[in-house]
């Protein structure tokens, strides 16, 4: 996953309400946007809102030929959450080679100018 | 495949050595001051400007720096310095993650003299997953086996 989609992962994932969203698409598959908002003391708007959100980070799917699109949890993007520590071990090493990079720079120039 | 094992674990470390050909002392203070810093941290594609960096370098001492994506958004990271004994080891402790993934990373680096002014150093980041989220993962995973077995039986 490209760094800016997995930061569009977090971010979607980063709020309380669209966990338990996901939560509740985990357990249900399927499920309108009215009877998601059902347990929640705010709009069914609002709730779309987040839908709106959890769709663009990929993170879940909704149906295209009812009226009242059912939302459904997509898998992929979730597990490459789960497998973060990876990504986060591929940053360390570039994060590393730039170092090695930056200090065979500096001790050119401080040998240059001897 | 042990998927569900994998997953149910809560705390991750991670050790990654590099050996370096500079002599500790500088490899430390490439590591520690602001204006050194913003010319390597990265990660690939972003910036860390110098202006963005604030560091009080000692035990206790806030650990604050902006990374700016490709995109220019902004990735700001916010944590205490732990343990600073220059030029040895160094290690942060990370707060107010925003990744909801990851509730604490604790990051350690030893810088080990190998003489001949070569140095290696040890990064070693402890991390502590969200239960919730792993178990929304594993769930995830369910979802699209149950898919495939749609998809299998139609």
């Amino acid at each position: 996953m490209a760094p800016d989609q997995l930061s569009l992962t977090f971010a979607a994932l980063a709020d309380p309400t669209r966990r338990s969203i996901l939560a509740r698409l985990a357990e249900d598959g399927e499920v309108t946007v009215n009877e998601l908002a059902e347990p929640f003391p705010f709009s069914v708007q609002a709730v779309s809102k987040h839908l709106k959100v959890l769709e663009r980070a990929g993170l879940i799917t909704r149906g295209r030929t009812a009226q009242l699109r059912p939302s459904r949890l997509e898998g992929a993007p979730l597990r490459e959450v789960a497998e973060w520590l990876e990504q986060y071990r591929e940053i360390w090493e570039g994060r590393l080679d730039r170092l090695a990079a930056h200090l065979r720079d500096i001790q050119r120039k401080a040998d240059s100018d001897d | 495949m042990t998927e569900q094992q994998q997953y149910a674990m809560s705390e991750r470390t991670l050790v990654i050595e590099r050996e370096l050909d500079a002599p500790r002392e500088l490899v430390w203070k490439v590591w520690t001051d602001p204006d050194e810093i913003a010319k390597w941290w990265g990660p690939e594609g972003f910036t860390t400007p110098r202006e963005k960096i604030d560091y009080d370098l000692r035990p206790g001492g806030h650990a604050r720096m902006t990374m700016v994506g490709p995109d220019g958004e902004e990735y700001p990271n916010s944590g205490h310095f732990r343990v600073v004994e220059p030029p040895e080891r160094l290690s942060w402790h990370e707060e107010d993650i925003e990744q909801p993934m990851l509730q604490a990373v604790e990051t350690t680096i030893e810088f080990v003299d190998l003489g001949g002014d070569r140095t290696k150093v040890v990064v070693n980041s402890r991390m502590v997953c969200a239960e919730e989220l792993v178990e929304m993962a594993n769930a995830g995973w369910n979802s699209q086996l149950d898919k495939l077995e749609r998809l299998l039986a139609s």
